[in-house]
C-alpha cells in the first residue's frame, strides 16, 4: 500500500516537473502574495485578471491562441516571489508577467523580469524605487506611485489654508515612508509655513493602536494624515474613535473600498479621501460591464485592486496585438513607444523615462450616499498623472543619488 | 491588557507543561473570527449578541485547545523540545488556512455594544470606556487566576504538577488530565483576549503571528510560568512601546527585544520567574 | 564503503545536473544547496550538541548582509566580502553564545530567539543601511556568477568542502565531547568536559556556516531581504532536521531538499488541480504534524528501519 501510494505521489511530481507544454497557448504568468496580509487585495487582483483572460479568449485569444493564466502563490516573501517568477519564465515559458501586491516582493520580482527579459506590469505594488531607483527596460507600472499619492495628497491638502501643523501616522515599511517622503517634499514647498510635528510609524499589522491615539492627541495637530491601509486603518478608527480623536481633527486618508466596506456605517463621515481606482467614480463606457462581470464572478463590487490588474492584461493584450508578435523585445517596444492603450480608467500611456503609466490619482469627500450600502468618495476630483508624477527631469537626479 | 490575557495563559501552559506554545495567537485569532460568526449570525443590532460571543468563543476554543492537547500534545511531552516547538509551528500554519477557508481573506469587524462605545473622563483626559473595560476584566481574570492557583484545591495540583510532575504523578493523580485542563484553560484564555479584541481591532488573517511574538516577549520577560510576571511583564512592554514610538520612533521594534535579552541575560527566569532546575 | 560509493554517486549527479535537467531545476538545486549547508550547521547544535537554538536565522541573515553590505557600501571585492561574511556571523555567535551557553535548554532557544528578533527588527527598521523592508537589490557579484550554471557549481564546491569540514569537526574528540554533553551533561562535566566552553564554540562554528549559507544565498538573488532573519526563517532548517532525521549527518541536508521542492510544488499542485486559492500552509504544516508522530527520526531513521527489516 505504502510503496503504490509513495509510487502514485512520485508520478504526479514527475508530472508537474515537466510541465505540460503547450506552444499554443500566450502564457501570461504572476507570483502574488496569496497568503498572509495582503491575501485579500491579491485575492481581488487575480479575480480582476480572470476577467480580463476570460474577455480575451471569448474574443478569440490573442493573434489567435489561447491565452492561459498561471498564478502562483508569492508568500509575501520576495525570495520565494522572486523564485517562482524564475520558475514560470524558465519552466512554464510565460510571455507576459504581472506583479504582486507587495512592493518588497514586487522589488525581487522586477529584477527577474530584467534579468530574464520578460515585460512585467505592475497593478498594486507602487513603490516609485521599483521604475525610479532600480528601474528597467521591462517593468512597467499601472498604478500610481507612491511619489504621485504622497504628491497629489499634498497639493490637495496645500490647498487649506486652516491647516499649519500636521501629523503623519504611516505603516513601517516601504510604501508608508515613501508616501510620506513625497507628500512632505510637496507640501513644504507649496506651503513654508507648515510643520509636521510628528511623524509615527506602527508595524503593519498592528494590534493595539492605544499609545498612538494618545500620542497624537498630545500633539494636538491641525490635521491627521494618515497613510495606514487595510486592518491596519479599520482598527486605527474603531481605537481612536472612543478617545474622540476624530471629533475636532480633520483626517486624510487612502480610501480604498476594502475599509469603506468594512466599516460600513462606522465610517467617518466628512473625511478628505483619496483613492487609486474607484469604480463608483469612474465613467468609462467600460467599466459598467466589468463591474457586471466582476459582480457576477464574486458577488462583489470590484476593489482598486482588481481594476488594476484587469488592467494590466488588457493593456499587455493590446500591446501584443499592435506589435502583431509575441516577441517580448517588440511587445516591450510598443509599450514603451508612448501609444495609448485603453484601460478602465481612461486611455494611458507609459512615460518613456521611467515607464510609469499616465494613470490619474482620484479624490473626495467620503460621504454616505442612497446607491451603496458603504460610504464612498464623493465630489470627486480627479488628478491627472501629467501633474502628480515626478518630473522627467528630476528622475536621473533621483537615479544618480542612489548610485552615490 | 490584551496582551497580559494571551501571555497569562501562555505563562499558565509552559509553567505546567513546558510547552512553548506558537500555536497560542491561533487559537486567539480562531476566537476573534468565531465571535465574528456568532455576531452576525445574532445580529449585529441585537445587544446581546457581542455578550453570547464574548462566552461562547472563548470556550469553545478551550474545548478546542483541549482536544489539540488530546490528540497532540500529549503523545510528545517525552520528546525533545525541539519537536514541540515544530509541532506548534505546523499548527500555526494549519490553523492559518482553516481559519482562511472557513471565513475567507476579507477583513471582519464586530462593534462595541453601546454601553462600552462610549468614553469617560478620568483627570480630564478621555478615556474610552472600553479600555477601562478591558481593565476590569483582566483585573477580574488575574484575580480569578489567583484564586483558583492558591486558594483551590485544583490550583494546589496544577502548582504541584508546575513543581514537580514525577512526584504528582506519584502520589496518584491523573497527571495528564492535569494538563489537558490546564492546556484548555490557557486556551480559553487565550479564546477571551481574542474575544476581547474583536470589536477593538480588526479581524484579518495574519493576526497570529503579528501578536505571538509579542506574547512570547512579555511572558519572557514577566518569567515563565508566573501569572503576575505576565501582568507585569505586559504593563512594561506597553510603557516601553508607548515611549519607544515617542522617542524613537524607528527603533520601539527594536526596543521590545533589546529589553527581552537584557532581562534574559540578568535575569534568565525573568523578572519574577524562578530559576528553573536543571533538566533530568 | 557502499556509503562512499552512494556519495559517490550522488556527488556525480549533483555535477552532472546542469546536463540532465531543466535550467530552472540548476537554480533551485543551488537554493537547497545553500540551505543544505544551513540544515546541517544548524543540526551541529540540534543533533550533536543538544542545543536548540531558535534563531540561527540570524546568523544566516547576517552572513547575507555582511556580504551585501561590505560589497555595496563599502565596496570591497565580492571576494572579500564573502569570505568576511562567516566571520561576522561567527563573532555575533560567539559574543550571543557567550551569553546564551550559561542558560538551561529553554531558556537558551528563547535568548537565541530573543537576539534573532533583535537583529531582525534593527534591520528591518534601519532603513538608511539595510534598505528596510525592501531589502537591498542588486548586489554587484562577479561577472561569472551571472551566469546560473557558474554559480551552481561554485555553490556546490562550497558545499562539499563545508560538509567535508563539518563532518570532520563531528567526528574529532570535540565532535564526540559534545555528544558527551548532549547524553548527559553531569556525566560529561565529571570527565572534565568544560561544558559552557564547549557549547560556546559549536555556536560559534554553527554561526560561522550559517553566515556562510546566508552568503551563498546573496547571489541567487543578487539581493537581501529583512526576512532572512526573521523567525519563521530559523523554523526551516529545523523542519528539514525533522525531515532529514537528526541523528544522521547528511540527513538535514535530504531533508533541505525535500523541504524545498514540497514548497515549490505544493503552489503548483494546488494550480494543477484547479483550485483557486493556493492553501499551501496546510500541507506544510500537516506535513510537519504527520512527521512528528510518524517518522520522529526523519528519513534517515526511516531507512534504517528498513534496512533493520530486511
Amino acid at each position: 500500500m505504502r510503496i503504490q501510494r509513495t509510487l502514485l505521489i512520485l508520478v504526479i511530481l514527475l508530472v508537474s516537473l515537466v510541465g505540460v507544454a503547450d506552444a499554443q497557448t500566450v502564457k501570461i504568468g504572476t507570483a502574488t502574495d496569496l497568503t498572509g496580509i495582503g491575501a485579500l487585495i491579491a485575492k481581488a487582483g487575480v479575480a480582476g485578471m480572470e476577467i480580463g483572460v476570460e474577455e480575451l479568449n471569448k474574443r478569440g485569444g490573442l493573434l489567435g491562441r489561447k491565452v492561459e493564466l498561471i498564478v502562483r502563490d508569492s508568500k509575501l516573501r520576495p525570495e520565494i516571489g522572486a523564485r517562482e517568477l524564475k520558475e514560470l519564465v524558465l519552466n512554464e515559458k510565460i510571455d507576459l508577467a504581472l506583479g504582486p501586491v507587495s512592493s518588497g516582493v514586487g522589488l525581487a520580482m522586477s529584477e527577474v523580469a530584467k534579468e530574464f527579459r520578460v515585460p512585467i506590469c505592475m497593478h498594486t505594488a507602487n513603490t516609485e524605487r521599483m521604475t525610479v531607483e532600480r528601474g528597467h527596460r521591462y517593468i512597467f507600472q499601472l498604478v500610481p506611485n507612491t511619489f504621485m499619492e504622497g504628491t497629489m495628497v499634498g497639493m490637495r491638502a496645500a490647498e487649506k489654508k486652516e491647516w499649519k501643523r500636521y501629523v503623519l501616522i504611516g505603516p513601517d515599511y516601504d510604501y508608508g515612508r515613501t508616501v510620506a517622503a513625497a507628500f512632505t517634499a510637496k507640501i513644504k514647498q507649496l506651503r513654508p509655513d507648515v510643520e509636521i510635528v510628528k511623524e509615527f510609524w506602527p508595524k503593519l499589522g498592528e494590534p493595539d493602536f492605544t499609545s498612538y491615539v494618545t500620542g497624537i492627541l498630545a500633539q494636538k495637530p491641525d490635521v491627521l494624515y494618515s497613510i495606514l491601509w487595510g486592518g491596519d486603518m479599520l482598527a486605527f478608527i474603531k481605537q481612536a474613535k472612543p478617545y474622540g480623536l476624530f471629533d475636532k481633527l480633520p483626517l486624510i486618508w487612502l480610501s480604498e473600498l476594502d475599509t469603506l466596506r468594512v466599516l460600513g456605517p462606522e465610517m467617518l463621515e466628512g473625511v478628505m479621501g483619496h483613492t487609486r481606482a474607484p469604480f463608483y467614480a469612474i465613467k468609462t463606457k467600460e467599466m459598467g460591464p466589468f463591474i457586471e462581470k466582476y459582480r457576477e464572478k464574486t458577488k462583489d463590487y470590484p476593489s482598486d485592486w482588481a481594476i488594476q490588474a484587469y488592467d494590466c492584461v488588457s493593456v499587455l493584450a493590446q500591446a501584443v496585438e499592435a506589435a502583431k508578435s509575441l516577441d517580448k523585445e517588440k511587445v516591450v517596444d510598443v509599450l514603451a513607444s508612448g501609444r495609448k492603450f485603453k484601460t478602465l480608467r481612461g486611455e494611458v500611456y507609459f512615460r518613456k523615462e521611467d515607464h510609469m503609466g499616465s494613470v490619474p490619482y482620484y479624490a473626495g469627500v467620503v460621504k454616505k450616499t442612497p446607491s451603496y450600502s458603504f460610504m464612498t468618495l464623493t465630489d470627486i476630483k480627479t488628478y491627472p498623472a501629467e501633474q502628480i508624477w515626478r518630473p522627467v527631469t528630476d528622475i536621473d537626479k533621483e537615479r544618480e543619488k542612489v548610485k552615490k | 491588557m490584551i496582551l497580559f490575557l494571551l501571555a497569562s495563559g501562555l505563562t499558565l501552559i509552559f509553567g505546567a507543561l513546558r510547552v512553548l506554545n506558537f500555536a497560542h495567537g491561533s487559537f486567539y485569532m480562531i476566537s476573534a473570527y468565531l465571535s465574528y460568526a456568532v455576531v452576525s449570525t445574532l445580529g449585529e443590532s441585537s445587544v446581546a449578541s457581542f455578550w453570547v460571543a464574548l462566552v461562547v468563543a472563548p470556550i469553545a476554543i478551550g474545548i478546542l485547545g483541549g482536544l489539540v492537547e488530546l490528540a497532540f500534545f500529549r503523545r510528545i511531552y517525552a520528546r525533545e523540545l525541539e519537536y514541540q516547538l515544530l509541532l506548534t509551528y505546523g499548527l500555526v500554519l494549519i490553523f492559518s488556512d482553516v481559519v482562511r477557508f472557513i471565513w475567507g481573506e476579507d477583513y471582519r469587524s464586530v462593534s462595541r455594544p453601546a454601553i462600552l462605545g462610549g468614553r469617560a473622563l478620568i483627570a480630564g483626559k478621555p478615556v474610552p470606556v472600553y479600555i477601562i473595560f478591558l481593565i476590569v476584566v483582566a483585573g477580574l481574570i488575574g484575580a480569578g487566576l489567583w484564586l483558583l492557583l492558591y486558594r483551590t484545591k485544583l490550583g494546589r495540583t496544577i502548582r504541584a504538577v508546575v513543581y514537580d510532575r514525577h512526584m504528582v504523578a506519584a502520589l496518584g493523580i491523573n497527571v495528564p488530565r492535569m494538563y489537558s485542563l490546564v492546556f484548555a484553560l490557557g486556551c480559553w484564555l487565550a479564546g477571551l483576549a481574542g474575544g476581547l479584541m474583536a470589536p477593538m481591532g480588526s479581524i484579518t488573517l495574519g493576526m497570529d503571528v503579528e501578536i505571538i511574538v509579542e506574547c512570547f516577549v512579555v511572558v519572557v520577560v514577566g518569567g515563565m510560568g508566573s501569572i503576575l510576571g505576565a501582568l507585569l511583564g505586559a504593563l512594561l512592554i506597553g510603557e516601553i512601546y508607548a515611549f519607544g514610538i515617542l522617542i524613537v520612533p524607528r527603533f520601539a521594534l527594536a526596543a521590545l527585544f533589546f529589553v527581552m535579552t537584557v532581562v534574559l541575560i540578568v535575569r534568565p527566569w525573568g523578572l519574577l520567574g524562578k530559576p528553573e532546575k536543571e533538566r533530568a | 564503503m557502499a556509503r562512499l560509493v552512494g556519495l559517490g554517486a550522488l556527488v556525480a549527479v549533483l555535477i552532472a545536473l546542469p546536463a540532465i535537467v531543466p535550467a530552472f531545476y540548476v537554480q533551485l538545486t543551488t537554493e537547497i544547496l545553500v540551505m543544505a549547508v544551513f540544515s546541517v550547521a544548524t543540526n551541529l547544535l540540534f543533533g550533536y550538541a543538544g542545543m536548540i537554538s531558535f534563531g540561527q536565522a540570524a546568523y544566516y541573515g547576517i552572513g547575507a548582509y555582511t556580504l551585501a553590505l561590505l560589497v555595496m557600501t563599502v565596496g570591497v571585492p565580492f571576494a572579500v566580502g564573502f569570505v568576511a561574511a562567516p566571520l561576522v556571523a561567527a563573532l555575533f555567535a560567539a559574543i550571543v553564545g557567550f551569553f546564551c551557553v550559561r542558560l538551561t535548554i529553554i531558556y537558551f532557544a528563547m535568548l537565541t530567539l530573543g537576539f534573532a528578533q533583535l537583529l531582525y527588527s534593527i534591520v528591518f527598521q534601519w532603513v538608511s543601511v539595510t534598505g528596510g523592508d525592501d531589502g537591498l537589490h542588486g548586489v554587484p557579484i562577479p561577472d561569472a556568477f551571472h551566469q546560473a550554471t557558474t554559480y551552481y557549481y561554485f555553490t556546490l564546491a562550497t558545499t562539499i568542502v563545508s560538509l567535508g569540514v563539518m563532518w570532520r569537526i563531528v567526528q574529532s574528540p570535540f565532535g564526540y565531547a559534545l555528544r558527551a554533553i548532549r547524553d548527559n551533561r553531569e556525566r560529561a562535566e565529571f570527565n572534565g568536559v568544560n561544558l559552557r566552553h564547549y557549547q560556546l564554540i559549536a555556536f560559534t562554528i554553527a554561526g560561522f556556516f550559517c553566515g556562510l549559507a546566508g552568503a551563498l544565498f546573496v547571489p541567487v538573488n543578487k539581493a537581501v531581504f529583512p526576512n532572512l532573519l526573521f523567525w519563521s526563517k530559523s523554523a526551516e532548517p529545523l523542519f528539514a532536521i525533522l525531515l532529514g532525521g537528526i541523528r544522521q549527518f547528511l540527513g538535514p541536508a535530504v531533508g533541505a531538499a525535500i523541504f524545498i521542492l514540497l514548497e515549490q510544488f505544493t503552489s503548483k499542485f494546488w494550480y494543477l488541480l484547479g483550485l483557486k486559492s493556493v492553501y499551501w500552509p496546510i500541507v506544510m504544516g500537516s506535513v510537519i504534524v504527520i512527521l512528528i508522530f510518524t517518522l520522529p527520526r526523519g528519513l534517515a531513521g526511516l531507512l534504517a528501519r528498513v534496512r533493520l527489516a530486511r
